[in-house]
């Protein structure tokens, strides 16, 4: 298993936010970064483009379709990002309200 | 007529999968496998009920429905000291009773729906460790709602077993103090004397039949020990039963790692409403 030296999701309990990594099929890195969940349990979503572009949105769960080693972000042109599978299964189900065991542990959990 | 047969507080620490599965053993999972054998000799369920306190939608509470369930890793992947190996899990589920948990929260006038969810490690890991997949299981969130809702939550769960049929145990993971943050790896016994604090009067609450006088803790003692889910299991466990019943302390392991690893069994004590 590879996930030891290259976490591809980690939740940072300071700054409250969920960051996944993903390649795309041009070999890109793109970044989603899940700034806040709200009441509705929308969330805030920044997507960081391979050249440091972003772009922020508003997402729900439904938005993000799963395959065994893709996730695929809809409304978002093209975007369909390769994981391992242990990291697409952590990103799933934070989508749908898991907070992780904090990569990064702030003072005060969630 | 269905019944809970007995609800458990317990912790869910990943590195509980590690002693276990290594034979060191250990308080908490000495327990844990203690309360396992008893689940599975004694009280013989037909269905475990298991709220994850790291499942924390906002929008409701929520159950999954599933036929089967599988586990997925949101803890820490990486060498180190403390539950940082790869562990899974599966169970079948227990649809019908799924469904009947919904329609009973609904009835309540609580915002219940379903969700296609799995078992995170505060669910998996305890009952890993328990040794208990062979027992169907459903799944449900503890989420970020009041403490007023999680108990009438609680009470609709009971209600909704005890229409069923089923015999059910519930299991609504926790810690009492939760400050990973003071959990330095290299600092395995780190004091922090207001999460000991926190710990000793929670005890005291819950031992003595007192779940409601949670809500009435100081509010800068409740921020500073951070109590994993906000202590929303106990308001769960309280709905489901009896407000007063006490629960039995099976093993406290001290302030340790600046986390309060609490185990507690409560009996049933009071009808549904």
């Amino acid at each position: 298993m590879t996930t030891a030296d290259a976490p591809e999701f980690v939740y940072d309990a300071i700054r409250k936010m969920g960051i996944a990594r993903g390649v795309a099929s041009d070999g890109g890195t793109w970044t989603l970064e899940f700034h806040e969940r709200h009441a509705d349990d929308s969330m805030t979503l920044v997507i960081v483009a391979p050249d440091g572009t972003t772009r922020r949105l508003a997402a729900t769960e439904d938005d993000f379709a799963f395959a065994d080693d893709t996730v695929c972000v809809h409304g978002v042109a093209a975007l369909t990002l390769r994981m391992t599978p242990i990291y697409l299964k952590k990103l799933r189900g934070f989508t749908r309200g898991n907070i992780p065991t904090p990569d990064i542990a702030g003072p005060s959990l969630p | 007529m269905g019944e809970v047969l007995r609800g458990y507080f317990v912790p869910n620490g990943s590195y509980l999968m590690e002693l276990a599965e290594d034979g060191v053993g250990g308080p908490s999972v000495e327990v844990l496998q203690e309360i396992g054998r008893e689940i599975r000799t004694r009280l013989r369920p037909d269905t475990l009920i298991v709220a994850s306190p790291h499942w924390q939608p906002k929008s409701g509470f929520f159950v999954d429905p599933a036929a089967r369930h599988e586990s997925f890793n949101d803890y820490v992947l990486r060498p180190a000291p403390f539950g940082r190996r790869f562990f899974s899990y599966t169970a079948t589920g227990d649809p019908e009773l799924a469904q009947a948990l919904i329609e009973a929260g609904r009835a309540a006038g609580l915002p219940v729906g379903p969700k296609s969810y799995g078992l995170d490690h505060g669910a998996f890991c305890p009952l890993k460790v328990m040794d208990l997949p062979t027992i169907p299981t459903v799944p449900i969130s503890i989420s970020q709602r009041s403490n007023a809702e999680t108990l009438l939550w609680g009470e609709a769960i009971r209600g909704a077993v005890e229409r069923s049929g089923r015999r059910v145990v519930v299991i609504a993971p926790g810690n009492l103090t939760h400050r990973l943050d003071l959990r330095a790896e290299e600092e395995r016994a780190a004091f922090f004397p207001p999460g000991a604090d926190f710990d000793r009067i929670m005890i005291e609450l819950v031992t003595s039949g007192r779940l409601m006088e949670i809500d009435k803790i100081d509010a800068e003692l409740l921020r500073q020990a951070a109590p994993e889910a906000g202590n929303r299991p106990f308001f769960l466990l309280a709905g489901v039963v009896g407000k007063d019943a006490p629960g039995r302390l099976l093993k406290y392991h001290g302030m340790r790692y600046s986390v309060g690893d609490a185990t507690f069994a409560f009996d049933v004590a009071a009808p549904a409403r």
